[in-house]
């Protein structure tokens, strides 16, 4: 696909001015230029009369009360207050400007990579699936009538992962949901040296009898920066690098 | 009460010093430093229109956001680029203005007693401005993206409460859907206009709140934000991709700065750290709870449902209701003390606020229970007689140090605009050569507007207003900060030899 500037042509550059010139100028046009312009003489007219009204008011009333108005207290303004403001308003930039996209934070060093070993598979369930004999089938509703009972809940999965012949990683996971029916998640992340490592997960599903039930070593040529994945093919039953 | 004390008054005296500087650089009403909360609310506008034009150009799809916020920001630079930086300075603005805005009030302890509500709803604007701005830093699909989205997915993954972790959407290359993706450009549409809602809601008590900056203030940072931006514009990392760590991250550290200590700490810490803060920062108002004077009582047999106080109250905690004692007026003033601050600025606002009466019946419309009209006076009476130069000085309870002036005695209100004009006509024809009130600067008022009301009564804007017969030459103002006592002591000392040349020429 083409990208914004290809796919949109001169319209790229011809937005801003056909959509927003206008905006910018009617809005330049209703603030001022308009008055200076096309004078609307019988507002200015209305608008004398208004203010010389207020005047009126203003007078008698300081008559009254020797009312003032309103002077700014440009007094406790600085004569150089125009050059202090600007040094203000740089000072507030750079503030801004800096901490916006620096320092440089580092993440991960150039010559490391990252492994990400994450998979989500449901163990074996805890008690095996039984055959429902006839009488029992006759009492179960026509259309719950499944020849197997099984009950729901999932064994908690156990996860190993060694490089180099060291263990880096060794956790087990519950099964999710309240019934503990769903499938057990693993999610972690590990730096290693770039290079050559020998890497083997394994994981026991839930038979208590073996101590793995899916094993995989492999030898990998690990890039710098690289995110490897670890992770568990659900159709092949099998792990998987990447 | 005393830690909490120690630990304010630093802060406090820094915030006065800047501000200090800062009237000489820009006068008081243009002052950015007490115009915090109304520039947070103006960079959200500016964030919000800038970002309008920027989705125009936006492409929502996960091979085609980089492209195009690239092509804007480098082939559009004088325009699009122009909008993009911003938009992001704009959003990183919010962020500093109000994390000012916030030790100000705190250290100003403008947060406890009736104030709990601004200072309770602006806990969650916190978070909206954190999601909005993050979420905003997804969409430009870089390696910085990539970072800050696998990060906050991740944190979320911590609560378990998604059956399989969301940050497998970020899993490798490949994994993000534009489907997932369209969820995340939602988030910042969604985000920003909730956090709108939130600022809405947390201004809601207060009365006639100023949302807007002065005009020049508004001008100023928008033109100091187009320099910025034409001069140091924001620009993306590498484009995005899963299967490559970045390195060196240039972070914005506004919205940033907690990724590296997740990094660090690991997720269940940052939970803590988030929630506790946020639970510590909510109940902050109640430890220890204020120390609450009773609300002013309104005296019916006075109160001509005249709706001066009505007017002036800067908490909204009056209201008119009609007339309940059968007296011949349409309505009566009734005080909610859970919005009443205990300013006073309503007992300077009522025309039977009068001291030319003798002291049993010197009873206003409505007044202070701590500082009655009566205990007003007697106070005034104290200072006419013990003032050495005869001029009498008005503070406030948290504004200049008016007990400085030695030759001179001082009253203090909660806000000096608990005065009544007429005690200044009062005070002079009972003696005193002068008054002065010194309250604190434009626009620095902790009852928001007791300085503005006040210029206006003694000026004659306002009513009530100070009699015309009182000589204006024997009635002085200084509207000034607590770090300035020199000056205080100079417009005392100036003030005197004024009254001295007056005598002479009368006498
Ligand atoms: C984007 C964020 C925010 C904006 C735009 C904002 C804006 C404002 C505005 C316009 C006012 C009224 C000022 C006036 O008219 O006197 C105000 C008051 C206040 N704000 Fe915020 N605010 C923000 C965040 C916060 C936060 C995070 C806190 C603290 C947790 C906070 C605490 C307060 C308090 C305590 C007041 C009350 C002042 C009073 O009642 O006298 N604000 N804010
Ligand atoms: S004391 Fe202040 S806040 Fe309370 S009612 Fe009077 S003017 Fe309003
Ligand atoms: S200012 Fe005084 S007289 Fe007027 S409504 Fe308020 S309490 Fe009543």
């Amino acid at each position: 696909m083409l990208g914004l500037v290809e796919e949109w042509g001169a319209w790229f550059y011809a937005v801003p001015f056909v959509i927003f010139a206008p905006i910018y100028f009617s809005f330049v046009w209703h603030i001022g230029v308009k008055n200076l312009l096309k004078p609307d003489l019988k507002k200015r007219e209305l608008k004398r009369l208004a203010k010389e009204q207020e005047e009126r008011i203003q007078q008698r009333r300081a008559e009254k009360a020797g009312a003032t108005v309103r002077v700014e207290h440009k007094a406790t303004r600085a004569s150089w207050y125009w050059v202090a403001q600007g040094a203000v308003y740089v000072l507030f930039l750079v503030v801004l400007g800096v901490f916006s996209a620096s320092p440089s934070y580092t993440y991960m060093g150039a010559g490391e990579a990252q492994i990400k070993l994450s998979l989500s598979h449901p163990g074996q369930r805890v008690e095996p699936c039984t055959e429902r004999t006839k009488a029992e089938l006759s009492k179960l509703a026509p259309n719950m009538r499944s020849k197997q009972k099984c009950s729901r809940e999932r064994h908690v999965i156990t996860l190993e992962l060694a490089m180099d012949g060291n263990v880096i990683y060794a956790g087990e996971a519950i099964p999710a949901g309240l019934r503990r029916d769903g499938s057990s998640s693993f999610y972690e992340k590990f730096f290693v040296s770039a290079g050559k490592h020998t890497f083997t997960v394994r994981m026991n599903d839930g038979d208590p009898t073996k101590d793995y039930t899916h094993e995989l070593t492999q030898v990998v040529e690990v890039e710098p920066t690289q995110n490897m994945v670890i992770g568990f093919i659900e159709n092949d039953h099998r792990f998987y690098f990447r | 009460m005393s830690i909490l004390k120690t630990i304010r008054t630093p802060l406090q005296n820094m915030f006065l010093r800047v501000e200090k500087g800062f009237d000489k650089a820009f006068g008081p009403e243009w002052n950015p430093m007490r115009q915090l909360g109304t520039l947070a609310f103006y960079m959200f506008f500016v964030a919000a229109i800038t970002g309008i034009i920027l989705y125009i150009f936006f492409e929502t799809s996960v091979e085609h956001a980089y492209e195009s916020v690239e092509q804007l920001t480098h082939d559009q630079w004088w325009f699009g680029g122009v909008m993009r930086s911003l938009h992001r300075y704009s959003s990183d603005a919010m962020v500093l203005t109000m994390g000012l805005h916030l030790f100000r009030e705190w250290s100003f302890d403008r947060y406890r007693g009736v104030r709990w509500y601004a200072w309770f709803t602006g806990v969650p604007v916190i978070w909206l401005l954190y999601v909005s701005g993050l979420s905003g830093y997804w969409l430009v699909w870089d390696e910085l993206a990539q970072y800050v989205a696998v990060g906050s997915m991740e944190w979320f993954d911590f609560l378990g409460i998604f059956g399989e972790p969301i940050a497998n959407n970020f899993l490798a290359e490949g994994s993000l859907t534009d489907r997932f993706f369209t969820l995340l450009v939602f988030t910042h549409i969604f985000a920003p206009l909730f956090l709108l809602f939130m600022m809405w809601i947390h201004v809601l008590r207060v009365t006639q709140a100023k949302m807007n900056p002065p005009r020049g203030l508004a001008i100023g940072s928008l033109i100091a934000l187009t320099v910025l931006s034409l001069v140091y514009p924001a620009i993306s990392h590498k484009e995005a991709n899963l299967d490559v760590i970045p390195t060196d991250l240039a972070l914005d550290w506004y919205y940033m700065a907690f990724y590296p200590l997740y990094d660090y700490f690991g997720a269940g810490a940052m939970w803590g750290f988030a929630i506790g803060g946020s639970v510590l920062l909510s109940i902050l108002p109640w430890i220890p709870r204020m120390k609450e004077e009773p609300a002013p009582v309104v005296t019916l047999d006075k109160c001509n449902g005249c709706r001066r106080c009505y007017d002036d109250c800067p908490y909204g905690a009056i209201t008119m209701m009609p007339r309940s004692d059968g007296a011949p007026y349409e309505q009566e003033a009734v005080v909610d003390p859970s919005l009443c601050t205990r300013c006073g600025i309503c007992v300077g606002s009522c025309p039977t606020s009068s001291p030319f009466r003798s002291a049993e019946e010197l009873v206003t419309g409505i007044d202070l229970v701590h500082i009655s009209l009566k205990d007003m006076r007697l106070q005034i009476d104290e200072a006419i007689k013990t003032s050495k130069n005869g001029i009498v000085l008005i503070g406030c309870d948290h504004g200049q140090n008016v007990e400085a002036v030695e030759e001179s005695s001082a009253v203090r209100l909660p806000c000096v605009s608990q005065l009544p004009p007429s005690f200044v006509d009062y005070m002079i024809s009972n003696g005193a050569r002068g008054v002065m009130v010194a309250g604190c600067p434009e626009c620095g008022c902790r009852f928001r507007y007791g300085v503005e009301w006040m210029q206006d009564r003694l000026e004659g804007r306002r009513d009530p207003y100070l009699r015309k017969r009182v000589p204006r030459d024997r009635l002085k103002t200084l509207w000034a900060s607590p770090l300035d006592v020199e000056l205080l002591q100079e417009t005392v000392q100036t003030f005197d030899a004024d009254l001295n040349n007056i005598e002479k020429e009368d006498s």
